[in-house]
């Protein structure tokens, strides 16, 4: 009995407890490089941009194709004839012993038919057709690096902001802590008699307590959203629990260069720069192909027919059309050319016109992209100097803290002092991290306005 | 005549030698904070997160043992000190040194860094200013022990923790009090303050 009660509980720790703690949410640690290798490889906006690179390399290979035998084509075909041999008489006249189409008069026949057209001179047309593919190439690959930027700067968002999100509710367990430590000792003073304190700096502290529970429970809540966000842009699932790898958020290191150096990377990197240059490069290129209509294509044709219908003979008659039992090759040299040539300008004006259009949407970004970079490059200069000045308040709040801390010690400062110092240094702590958040995703934003990574790789 | 002058460099020599051998044998100011540090960073790992009440009591000494009380509230009372009679100086100090006493083995968070850099210590004659700097996290601390020799022993008279003046902030507190009300009203707190404890 006894030793069936020991294997009993074995039994229930081994089977039955288990499964009550894989109960609990399991974790994943990643670094943001990591968040965001998941994150491009797994995003559908991106996969739909490279489905577009697809089609359009497609596209490249079908004009490519265009320059070397763009016909060529075989026909085949079987039916049903009635017989037809051709007698003729003594004196020459042709007749035929088959003038009933019975179902026992029918033959199969076959008919093969191949042709081929290879263009000899088209007056660039070809060549166009493919510039213009090549750079459709290049705009799609520009759509899929501009879908990229968009989710490396979400996930980092997210990212820094669930590591704002742990270190403020850090602070904020912190205050709860210490406002429970006073609430403790003003009752004590309380219950004393002191006259240190008074009631009111109990309502006092109710009140500030009331704030520190009111912000945190929004943090918590802010922060499981932003860690269930991130596991679905992750493609994980979203009852994970998150732990980002930067325990403590800290600037990026990044120190800024001339704005001019941001322009011209810009210039070069930026994928809507690229893309719409690539857009003009096609638009030129279907320019010289509307061009191309005004002037003769040259090209050679050649093909061979063959049928072959037994029973049907060859009347041998010049007189007499036979459509079958023949062998037919032969090759020509051609051109052809629209004769329209106010519709062919007509082409050429518009094709002309998107080219212009393109040029001048071209201008409207790169002012406006400058624009944009200059405010960030001026938003980041001013966070940088945030940080710095964020942190010499917040060395000023420790101070003050510090300070009180000793008299409070000495039993020379009052508990409201205490707090309000307490306070200040919460405030600042929290201060400061926003400071330090901004300007990361501030720093994240230039690099997608930019087109250019300015984080350093492998950042934690 | 000329005998004295030849035995008086070989004097001078043997005693400029004995005097660096002293000087050599006892503990430079870094060395005495960096051996104290280590002493108490040991012990509160030892300890661990929750620190009972006889380690408490060792750490004060330890904390404490290297700090000239005797100077420090000379500094905290800035002019309210000589006007002190020698039996309120000696009751004041002792009162002071119970109280900082207390209060040092409150935070010893300080003590729990990740690492503690010691920069070379800046020696002025009879004085002395070792900066360290205690980092933990992405957190980082300045502490300026400023020192003074007193009888041959190295001692700190003020601790400067990140801009702050140990020293000047007690006085700036005592001024306050007593200006507020006395000396001796602000006495009688701060040894009702130690009687609490």
């Amino acid at each position: 009995m006894y030793r069936y009660l020991i294997g009993l509980f074995i039994f229930t720790l081994t089977v039955l407890i288990p499964p009550l703690f894989s109960q609990t949410l399991e974790k994943l640690q990643l670094s943001l490089s990591q968040c965001e290798t998941l994150a491009l490889e797994k995003n559908p906006l991106i996969k739909e941009a490279e489905y577009e690179v697809e089609k359009s390399l497609i596209q490249h290979r079908e004009a490519r194709g265009a320059g070397f035998l763009p016909k060529m084509e075989l026909r085949n075909i079987w039916g049903l004839l009635p017989r037809a041999r051709a007698q003729y008489t003594s004196t020459g006249v042709l007749t035929s012993p088959d003038t009933a189409t019975g179902i026992s008069d029918l033959r199969i026949f076959t008919e093969m038919e191949f042709s081929i057209l290879q263009p000899l001179y088209t007056f660039g047309k070809i060549h166009h057709l493919q510039e213009a593919a090549e750079s459709g190439i290049e705009v799609s690959e520009a759509g899929v690096t501009q879908r990229e930027w968009e989710v490396r700067l979400e996930i980092r968002k997210l990212y820094w902001g669930i590591v704002l999100g742990k270190e403020v509710l850090t602070i904020l367990h912190d205050a709860q802590s210490k406002i429970r430590e006073a609430e403790t000792k003003l009752n004590e003073k309380l219950d004393e008699g002191s006259e240190d304190v008074t009631q009111n700096d109990l309502f006092k502290l109710q009140i500030f307590k009331y704030e520190i529970d009111k912000e945190t429970r929004k943090i918590e809540q802010d922060l499981l959203l932003g860690k269930k966000t991130l596991l679905t842009a992750l493609g994980k699932n979203e009852n994970l629990d998150f732990e980002p790898k930067s325990e403590y958020l800290e600037p990026i290191p990044f120190l800024p260069d001339s704005i001019q150096t941001y322009f011209s990377l810009a210039a070069r990197y930026h994928p809507q720069l690229l893309q719409i240059q690539a857009g003009l490069n096609a638009t030129r290129a279907l320019v010289g192909v509307a061009r191309s209509d005004l002037y003769p294509q040259f090209f050679i044709a050649g093909g061979l027919k063959y049928n072959y219908a037994p029973g049907r003979d060859d009347p041998r008659n010049p007189w007499v059309y036979n459509p079958t039992n023949f062998f037919r090759p032969g090759a020509v040299l051609g051109l052809s050319l629209n004769l329209n040539f106010s519709q062919t300008r007509n082409k050429i004006r518009l094709a002309e016109n998107d080219y212009q259009k393109l040029s001048t949407q071209k201008i409207l970004l790169h002012h406006k992209l400058n624009l944009e970079i200059q405010k960030l490059y001026q938003a980041i200069l001013t966070a940088q100097q945030d940080i710095r000045e964020s942190n010499k308040a917040l060395k000023a709040s420790e101070n003050w803290l510090r300070s009180v801390s000793m008299s409070f010690d000495l039993g020379l400062a009052e508990i409201k002092e205490l707090i309000d110092a307490y306070k200040a240094n919460s405030k600042m702590q929290v201060e400061h991290l926003q400071n330090i958040y901004r300007y990361n995703v501030l720093v994240a934003e230039l690099s997608k306005k930019i087109g250019y990574d300015l984080y350093p790789h492998h950042s934690e | 005549m000329l005998s004295f002058r030849l035995l008086t460099i070989p004097i001078l020599l043997v005693l400029t030698i004995i005097i660096s051998l002293y000087a050599q044998s006892s503990p430079s100011p870094v060395e005495l904070i960096r051996k104290r540090n280590e002493t108490i960073q040991k012990i509160l790992e030892t300890a661990g997160e929750t620190v009972d009440a006889a380690t408490k009591e060792k750490l004060k000494n330890i904390i404490n043992d290297l700090i000239d009380f005797h100077e420090l509230s000379r500094l905290a009372l800035g002019k309210y000190w000589k006007e002190r009679t020698e039996q309120e100086k000696k009751e004041f100090v002792d009162v002071f040194r119970t109280l900082i006493r207390n209060s040092s083995v409150k935070k010893l968070e300080i003590y729990r860094a990740d690492r503690i850099e010691y920069l070379p210590s800046e020696i002025n004659g009879d004085k002395a200013a070792v900066t360290t700097i205690a980092y933990k996290g992405n957190k980082s601390v300045e502490i300026i022990y400023k020192m003074h020799r007193v009888n041959g022993q190295w001692k700190v008279y003020d601790m400067v923790i990140d801009g702050l003046s140990t020293a000047r902030n007690y006085r700036d507190t005592f001024y306050k009090q007593i200006a507020k009300s006395s000396y001796q009203e602000m006495y009688s707190k701060l040894k009702k303050r130690v009687e609490e404890k």
